[in-house]
């Protein structure tokens, strides 16, 4: 039953669903295309992609910065006892629908919400919090950071803590530890869990609305809304495509530069 | 541990863990939007169980789970096997195809597939949903279930066959138990990337095939009804036994088993309430499907059941928060909607692309129940293609207690555009080019349809003036926004206004001394309508002056209909926000289309919101 070609329809299936639905994406008269795609480098757009890299990189560096102590504390530090415990507690989140997750922090968030009542209760009145660039930031690093525990988790799990302590007792201090020892062999996982949380957050949609409240566009909203408002669904395609292909090109840079963290 | 270690982790689980949890006690509230506890309480539950859209809702989602999980566990269980044998290149190539998926925005594989099956004419429904959820989690699985493959000891299912097994039985009894964790793993994680998907799913989900994401993601858009927070805590304890039954899979069997039992049961349990309630049944199998596709908030649930009971149909609703949308949506190819609610300046264009039926007028006799203000209008000089359905008025809404507003912050437009005393933004935008540019106008003395190049430069530079203001754009929760005290004085559609007045006394809305727009929202029959007699008899339907009154009654928004608002109750009938005196009449004025100038207003409008450029 497992002959050497089973693997044929799943492979069939995306080739005929997945990659050809994207290359028809583009498939337009070439006028049409050109005009499409000279729009993308109208500074409007660009600024748009600009803002949505950089809440990318930033949800990636919050999730890495919240998302490697814990990562670390729980591969090397929690008691073996405990461990699956509290790996489940942090996977639970990823069965939790991201729609629960936007609407609990809409309702922590809100002007008469559990956080402003805290702070009102400690002298801060009427802070802004709900439909702001920070919401926006705050939501996505809720959504994503387990994509970022996850596979740093894994490749630390395998790090020999005895290593360290070799490391140690050759003198290093704790910065050279980190740097030349854990750093490098942890990578992988990091790589991953980048790669993991960059690219859901490109094209973001959902947080961006909810929690943003609409006020600025990004990558996402402004592809959602060339096939709604916008009524332009040509010039939404030339954009998905480009941010197809733009993510493709991270993808390639960050495995690149894994092999040459490998070949080191 | 180390203390500091121990805080991490405590610190990490609950950030995880507690904004959900706090929304799980606060669905126990009966406070709609305040986050005070008055409780417990089962109200929200209650509703839960007759919101019939919800647990269908939730069916659809089940079924599209289960679906896509019995066929991603088989073709990636085979693809997974059949690697095994394959030699490094091949397998080299193959993975990389799986790759694919992995790397590629949610939005853009949505995009893709609506206008792959746009190009092949595929209905849009159920099917093409499973289609896109096959797609997008076969390569989760055969990750999961290459990796549990590559584990394995190499050659136990050739030597069960070297011991006299036939293949079949060598898989049965030795590949597949061996897969198990493996299968359960895999299976858990494409179903539940199933359950929760919204981006694509929005994309290529038809009438009739709303999916629990997509519905929710309709009502957190249109109204914060803690019934999601009470829906939300089901699917957790739920989501959260099946965990624990496959985290205890391998160890305890019979704990396992009675986690999942459990599990399903929350699951299947209300679904099976409404199936079983008289209230809702309906006549069984013999119901017609009449696909409604009108404005957030512009119909009640009763007004459909009614209707569901007299026609003996069942009624899908899908919604939509603007009239581009709407448009955009119907020029493409109509998706099966056998009725939809143009507003009077969209008609224009629908025509012209042979998009609407041509109505009978043998089968609305009560059509003459209508004022004749609404009849035969420019927008439509026989009623060939639409009947007037609701109005209403775009004005300022505003919080009468805020000691900056007062009783009279709504007599004109500039509030809008000054700053407060306090330093944060308090306006809140309705989410609509035309609505925005209409307003500006009247500030700056322009015509509201104006499409003057010049004009519209001064607008937009005034709209991005105004930007810092302005503290959300939203042209469906404006109201709730209001009441929950996020905004203080809003632009917005009197319909929901007058609706929230009757929670919050303070409540205000005028008609601002410049002029305002005035809307006239119809209903029509699209081209390629699933059941166009059907949809005749629901037009029919809401002409009737008595639904017509509870239409307007519990949507808030202005009936056409004469012999409607003589039915309605005395504070109803000349409410300032639904029925305004003849001076605020006399002030209104109504859109124009723009013809192919719309795409001025959407590029202004995409530049407004992007902000202005740093100079």
């Amino acid at each position: 039953l497992a002959s050497r070609t089973a693997w044929l329809p799943a492979v069939v299936l995306l080739v005929l669903l997945f990659a050809l639905p994207q290359v028809l994406l583009v498939a337009a008269p070439i006028d049409v295309l050109a005009a499409s795609f000279a729009r993308l480098t109208d500074p409007l757009y660009l600024r748009i992609a600009v803002r949505s890299v950089l809440l990318a990189s930033i949800t990636t560096a919050t999730t890495l910065i919240v998302g490697f102590p814990v990562a670390w504390v729980l591969a090397q530090r929690v008691p073996p006892r405990f461990r699956s415990a509290a790996l489940l507690l942090v996977t639970l989140p990823l069965w939790t629908s991201v729609l629960v997750k936007i609407y609990a922090w809409m309702f922590l968030l809100r002007s008469q919400g559990l956080l402003a009542r805290a702070l009102a209760a400690i002298g801060v009145n009427d802070p802004a919090l709900l439909y702001t660039d920070a919401a926006v930031a705050i939501g996505q690093l809720y959504i994503e950071l387990p994509f970022m525990i996850l596979p740093i988790y894994s490749s630390l799990e395998r790090l020999d803590p005895r290593l360290i302590d070799a490391a140690r007792d050759l003198g290093a201090r704790g910065a050279t530890v980190l740097r030349r020892v854990i750093l490098p062999l942890v990578a992988p996982g990091i790589v991953a869990g980048c790669v993991l949380v960059f690219v859901p957050s490109l094209g973001a949609v959902l947080a961006p609305d909810l929690l943003g409240g609409a006020r600025d566009p990004w990558l996402g909203t402004l592809i959602a809304a060339q096939f709604g408002a916008a009524r332009d669904p040509g010039f939404g395609a030339a954009l998905a495509f480009a941010l197809a292909a733009s993510t493709l090109a991270v993808f390639a840079a960050f495995q690149r530069s894994l092999r040459a963290a490998e070949a080191r | 541990m180390k203390p500091l270690e121990r805080v991490v982790v405590v610190a990490a689980i609950l950030f995880l863990h507690l904004p959900v949890l706090a929304l799980g006690v606060f669905s126990f509230s009966k406070a709609r939007l305040s986050a005070s506890f008055d409780g417990p309480s089962l109200v929200w539950y209650e509703k839960l169980l007759g919101n019939r859209p919800l647990l269908i809702a939730i069916e659809n989602s089940l079924v599209v789970g289960l679906v896509t999980t019995v066929i991603v566990l088989a073709l990636a269980t085979m693809a997974a096997l059949g690697l095994r044998a394959a030699d490094r290149r091949t397998t080299e190539r193959v993975s990389s195809v799986f790759l694919m998926p992995l790397v590629t925005p949610e939005i853009v594989l949505g995009v893709a597939l609506l206008l792959f099956f746009a190009r092949f004419e595929l209905p849009l429904g159920l099917p093409t949903v499973v289609t896109a959820h096959v797609v997008f989690t076969l390569s989760f699985a055969f990750a999961v279930l290459r990796a549990r493959i590559l584990a394995l000891p190499p050659g136990l299912t050739e030597a069960a066959i070297d011991l006299g097994a036939t293949p079949a039985q060598a898989f049965c009894r030795v590949t597949l138990p061996l897969l198990g964790p493996g299968l359960v793993a895999a299976g858990l994680l494409t179903f539940s990337l199933s359950i929760d998907d919204y981006v694509v799913t929005s994309f290529v989900a038809g009438p009739g095939a709303t999916t629990l994401p997509v519905y929710v993601y309709s009502l957190l858009k249109s109204s914060l009804s803690p019934e999601i927070a009470a829906a939300s805590t089901l699917l957790l304890v739920a989501t959260t036994l099946l965990l624990v039954a496959s985290a205890l899979f391998e160890t305890r069997r019979k704990t396992a088993t009675a986690a999942l039992c459990a599990g399903l049961l929350v699951l299947v349990a209300p679904i099976a309430v409404a199936r079983v309630s008289p209230s809702v049944d309906g006549k069984g199998g013999s119901e017609r499907p009449l696909n409604l596709y009108l404005w957030s908030n512009y119909i009640a649930p009763e007004t459909i059941r009614k209707f569901e009971a007299r026609a003996g149909a069942r009624v899908n609703l899908d919604v939509f928060d603007s009239a581009e949308a709407l448009l955009s949506r119907m020029l493409a190819t109509n998706p099966g909607y056998d009725v939809i609610s143009p507003p009077t300046y969209i008609l224009g264009p629908l025509r012209t692309a042979g998009a609407l039926e041509t109505l009978d007028l043998a089968r609305l006799p009560h059509l003459p129940a209508t004022d004749t203000r609404f009849l035969a209008q420019n927008w439509d000089r026989e009623n060939r293609f639409s009947i007037p359905y609701l109005w209403g008025i775009t004005g300022i809404a505003w919080d009468a207690r805020d000691p900056e507003l007062r009783e009279n912050a709504g007599a004109s437009w500039r509030v809008l555009f000054e700053p407060g005393r306090s330093p944060s933004p308090r306006i809140l935008m309705l989410d609509d080019a035309r609505e925005a540019v209409a307003t500006a106008a009247f500030v700056l003395g322009l015509d509201p349809n104006t499409r003057d190049r010049a004009a519209l430069k001064r607008i937009q530079s005034f709209l991005l003036d105004q930007k810092p203001l302005v503290k959300a754009y939203n042209s469906a929760s404006f109201d709730d926004a209001l009441l929950a005290g996020d905004v203080r004085i809003a632009q917005a559609w009197s319909g929901q206004i007058a609706k929230a007045m009757r929670e919050a006394s303070w409540l205000r809305f005028a008609v601002p001394r410049e002029g305002a727009m005035m809307f006239v929202d119809t209903l029509a029959i699209p081209r390629g309508a699933r059941d166009p007699f059907l949809a005749h008899e629901f037009l029919d339907f809401v002409l009737e002056p008595e639904i017509a009154a509870e239409i307007s009654r519990t949507t808030g928004y202005s009936t056409p209909s004469r012999e409607g608002r003589a039915l309605l109750p005395a504070e109803l009938r000349d409410h300032p926000a639904m029925f305004p005196d003849d001076a605020a009449l006399s002030r209104l004025r109504t859109f124009e289309d723009l013809g192919t100038d719309a795409a001025l207003y959407d590029r202004l409008w995409t530049e407004v919101k992007a902000g202005r450029l740093p100079r």
